[in-house]
């Protein structure tokens, strides 16, 4: 088999991994803090996506000005859609929290899609950006591509040390450690929680306006992500980004390389049967995993 | 939650509150009252993108025939108007099944024209079949549909999977140097299956070499690999058979990624899949069922009601079938001479009818099997009707420049 | 300092605290006894804001703080070790000190809080970079008591800081205890061990079921017949 081939793989599994793993970021952020499974949070990409291209259509702006302008919008829904809908569940018992909490998230992700689509249209879109393409060889990488590559790179090593040295990074790894904890060090749960699901869905608006860069996307599509964000956070550790990268690029290359090797209708599929093989296999997960 | 709930209570109320302040129609088959046809659009739900523009182009349609005359009826010695209800089935099958029972029962329409899609195809006409009332459906393709020997039912798709790429291979055959492979790229839905599964075994008796047949889900984004192995098989053709949202990123990548072929060929290609992929469809072939300035029976009367209703065909090509049904169902009563439900299906039995596009004729099932559709390629972001070429509009360019 | 009165608290629908008062003067060095289950770690939360009380009144520097959250609570000056100490296991040893002094008025202390803090346990000094988790009983208790420090507490309450602490390490962590409470640190200690309580406060308070049924200075207590009896003849 000719390497060029297996690179230019390798390269398409990779920037399609980090752009999963990013979507992973926010969601085990917010499962370790809050302990609620987000199942809305794919679905704020495709919706951050759709706005991205819209406002792209209509404007021609710099990504990175979309990006400037939907990281505090999305911020914001994050905060107040914890604040409003899901924080008021905490006063409630054990069960009705966890199951009320699946009901929100679950309906949130039906009705985002829902006004997305109806104020944007249900059809796919993109960010019709083309920038020159670099040819190594047999190996074409766009300059797209290498700029969001280079933008995940930098965006994990960045949020990896704000997490590790901020305040409120520290304050949402105590809480996702020891909850009354983080209470008696003086840390204000509810706040956190918010601020995370805010943070989180940030981090969800950065990698929607890279991923509508390269691949179209639509106002229901987010469940799968969701799900393949859920694959990775398993794999990888809850609150472990490192551990997210990691699982998120796997993930890409399995997807990329069971298209090439077997046939292209299974990898969407093969997620869920990496999952299930590796939870049968390691039952105590890798070693870069660190589960809480 | 409570959203989706509160939608689906208005929506059951508005229908008790229609049905009680339209009142019952007249007698069936009577010279005074109009000849009236009922009919669902989708226009709104998951199709809704396909037949938005649908409930005003019926409309007009009625305006046009009436425009006219109306419905030319020997046995009343006169012309009738025509009167056509609509109803929104919300891309829902069990709604357009309600739908039609209250219009065969509440309206008490005459015939039924319509609906679309093969998820509706199944359940709604064996209500046709109940009240005995004709019925012509327009994109309804999967022939199971038609194997069940219901008598009161037509369809009239467009084109019909066997006749789909029939002129497309005939335009193929008559290039230099000759094509001698092709790659077909399906995506996992049953009509673009059935495309494929046709075609491929065509394409390999007509002598081409099948080099690959690969089959994708709607949720792939990466199609790297799959784009890397066109790039080393080479084939001469890329016969995309897929609906125009999944083959975006496809499209997309294979420009990324510097693909090669004499032709690339998208089955259904539209002005949709155009809007997204932009200059990256330049030089493709696709097929569509009808164009303004192609010339045949009708072809006028369309190209007016296309314009009144302000209807873009390569955006919406599933729009001919509908037209067509329209047609079909009138030129049955006239032919009938009567509103009488028994004679028009006599005369919907085995018929063949005038139609912009040529002859459609039934087969004894119901399904027009001949229906077949024009080859077009997209030059300067144009589409370009390119075979038959007794009818084309541009001259097709091949070998494809943009795709060496 | 702090004073409670006919204090009662709920745990959902059970009633864990039913009439307690105490009270702890400036820079004293009071015990809070009782059996498992007596109560002692329930009011201590009480007091940091962690359960609010369903009756009476908790005052602290005269001023009422029922209602309070925990960290308005630690902003003005109250410190919690907690029963089974609470640390983030998976944060580095200077980690855990640091978000001990994660309120506002706290954080500009941190770095001399730190060195106060390597310097009642070296051992911390040494182990800074690793992670909590892995630390020894008496190590995690240690680190636990240096990361309530970390706000600059004037009233440290401490919940049973001598469990799962190796005997050899008990006197350390005495020692260092008594150092704070001479830097002015005014403490509040939860103990089941009565003879070691008594060793180290002036005045007692002896809880049971949730009612406050005694309380003296030490020698008042260790001379009362129905205290001995009842508790130091079970030791
Ligand atoms: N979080 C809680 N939820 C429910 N009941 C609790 C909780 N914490 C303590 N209790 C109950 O309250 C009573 C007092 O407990 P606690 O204050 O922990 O006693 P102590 O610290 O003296 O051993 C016990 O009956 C215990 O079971
Ligand atoms: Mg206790």
């Amino acid at each position: 088999m000719d390497a060029s081939i297996i690179i230019q793989i390798a390269l398409g599994g990779i920037l399609l991994g980090g752009l999963y793993a990013m979507v992973a970021f926010g969601l085990s952020l917010i499962y370790g803090v809050a302990r609620i499974l987000n199942f809305a949070h794919g679905t704020l990409l495709a919706v951050g996506g759709v706005a991205a291209s819209a406002i792209f259509t209509a404007t021609a702006w710099n990504p990175l000005l979309i990006m400037a302008l939907l990281v505090p919008v999305l911020g914001l829904f994050g905060y107040v859609f914890y604040d409003k809908l899901l924080q008021p569940l905490t006063k409630r018992s054990h069960f009705e929290y966890t199951v009320g909490s699946v009901l929100v998230t679950v309906g949130a992700l039906l009705i985002l899609s829902d006004v997305a689509a109806w104020i944007a249209g249900p059809a796919p879109r993109n960010i019709p950006l083309r920038f020159e393409a670099m040819e190594f060889g047999d190996v074409i990488v766009s300059t797209t591509q290498a700029w969001i590559l280079g933008g995940i790179i930098v965006f994990t090593i960045v949020l990896h040390f704000y997490i590790k040295k901020s305040w409120f990074g520290r304050a949402m790894r105590a809480v996702t450690q020891d909850h009354t904890g983080a209470t008696i060090c003086g840390v204000q749960a509810d706040r956190v929680h918010a601020l995370t699901f805010a943070f989180g869905s940030g981090i969800v608006a950065i990698a929607a306006v890279l991923y509508t860069m390269l691949f179209p996307v639509d106002p229901y599509m987010g469940f799968s992500l969701t799900v393949k964000a859920f694959t990775i956070i398993i794999l990888g550790g809850i609150g472990n980004l490192v551990g997210a990268l990691i699982a998120g690029i796997f993930l890409g290359l399995a997807e990329g390389f069971t298209s090439f090797f077997w046939a292209t209708q299974w990898a969407p599929a093969i997620s869920i049967v990496l999952l299930l093989v590796i939870l049968v296999i390691f039952p105590q997960g890798f070693g870069w995993r660190k589960s809480k | 939650m409570k959203y989706t709930i509160g939608l689906f209570a208005l929506g059951t109320a508005a229908l008790a509150a229609t049905s009680l302040i339209t009142p019952a129609h007249a007698t069936v088959g009577s010279c005074t009252e109009p000849v009236t046809f009922g009919t669902t659009i989708s226009s709104t739900g998951r199709y809704s993108t396909l037949a938005d523009k649908w409930r005003n182009m019926t409309i007009e349609f009625a305006k046009m025939i009436n425009e006219n005359g109306g419905v030319n009826l020997k046995g009343c010695g006169k012309k009738l108007p025509l009167k056509i209800i609509i109803y929104d089935d919300q891309s829902v099958p069990s709604t357009a099944v309600s739908l039609f029972e209250r219009m065969a029962t509440v309206d008490k329409v005459d015939f039924f024209v319509g609906p679309d899609w093969s998820a509706m195809g199944f359940p709604v006409p064996p209500v046709a079949e109940k009240h005995k009332i004709p019925m012509v459906m327009a994109n309804v393709a999967a022939p199971p549909i038609f194997k069940r020997g219901l008598k009161y039912m037509w369809g009239t798709p467009m084109p019909t999977v066997p006749n789909w790429s029939t002129r497309y291979f005939d335009m193929m055959s008559k290039q230099t140097p000759r094509p001698k492979t092709i790659y077909f790229i399906t995506q996992d839905n049953p009509v673009t299956k059935a495309l494929t599964g046709f075609w491929s075994k065509k394409a390999a008796s007509l002598g081409y070499k099948v080099l690959g047949n690969e089959l994708f889900s709607v949720e792939l984004k990466d199609f790297t690999s799959l784009v890397l192995k066109l790039r080393i098989r080479k084939p001469d053709i890329i016969y995309i058979s897929s609906f125009d949202s999944p083959s975006v990123p496809l499209i997309q990548q294979m420009r990324r990624l510097k693909t090669k072929a004499k032709d690339v060929h998208h089955a259904l290609l539209s002005g949709k899949l155009h809007k997204q992929v932009g200059n990256d469809l330049e030089g493709v072939t696709g097929e569509i069922p009808w164009y303004p300035g192609v010339k045949g029976p009708y072809s006028d009367f369309t190209e007016e009601l296309v314009k009144r209703a302000n209807v873009d065909m390569f955006e919406y090509p599933w729009t001919m079938s509908r037209i067509s049904a329209y047609l079909i169902m009138v030129q049955a009563v006239e032919r009938a001479g009567t509103v009488d439900r028994e004679k028009v299906r006599a005369a919907l039995f085995k018929g063949t009818f005038d139609s912009p596009t040529g002859q459609i004729e039934f087969n004894e099932n119901g399904y027009a099997h001949k229906n077949g559709a024009f080859t077009l390629q997209v030059q300067n972001g144009k589409p370009v009707i390119v075979w038959p070429p007794e009818i084309a509009t541009g001259k097709f360019v091949y070998p494809s420049p943009s795709w060496q | 300092m702090l004073t409670i009165e006919n204090l009662a608290v709920d745990h959902g629908k059970l009633r864990a605290i039913w009439d307690l008062s105490l009270n702890v003067d400036t820079g004293a060095r009071v015990g809070l006894l009782g059996a498992n289950g007596a109560g002692k770690s329930t009011t201590l939360g009480a007091i940091l804001g962690i359960y609010p009380p369903s009756e009476g009144d908790i005052r602290y520097d005269g001023h009422s703080i029922v209602g309070n959250s925990p960290p308005l609570n630690v902003e003005s000056g109250i410190a919690l070790v907690p029963e089974g100490r609470r640390l983030f296991g998976e944060m580095t040893v200077r980690e855990n000190l640091e978000m001990g002094a994660y309120t506002k008025s706290a954080r500009a202390g941190v770095a001399d809080n730190i060195d106060h803090a390597f310097a009642l346990f070296p051992i911390l000094k040494q182990k800074h970079n690793d992670m909590a988790g892995t630390l020894s009983g008496g190590q995690q208790q240690m680190l636990a008591i240096c990361r309530a420090l970390m706000s600059s507490p004037d009233l440290l309450l401490l919940d049973e800081p001598f469990l799962g602490v190796a005997p050899i390490l008990v006197d350390e962590v005495m020692e260092a205890l008594r150092r704070i409470s001479d830097e002015g640190v005014t403490m509040l200690l939860v103990e089941q061990n009565i003879h070691r309580a008594l060793d180290f406060v002036e005045h007692a308070y002896v809880i049971e079921n949730g009612r406050s049924v005694l309380d003296g200075a030490k020698d008042t207590l260790l001379n009362d017949p129905g205290f001995s009896n009842k508790f130091l003849g079970l030791e």
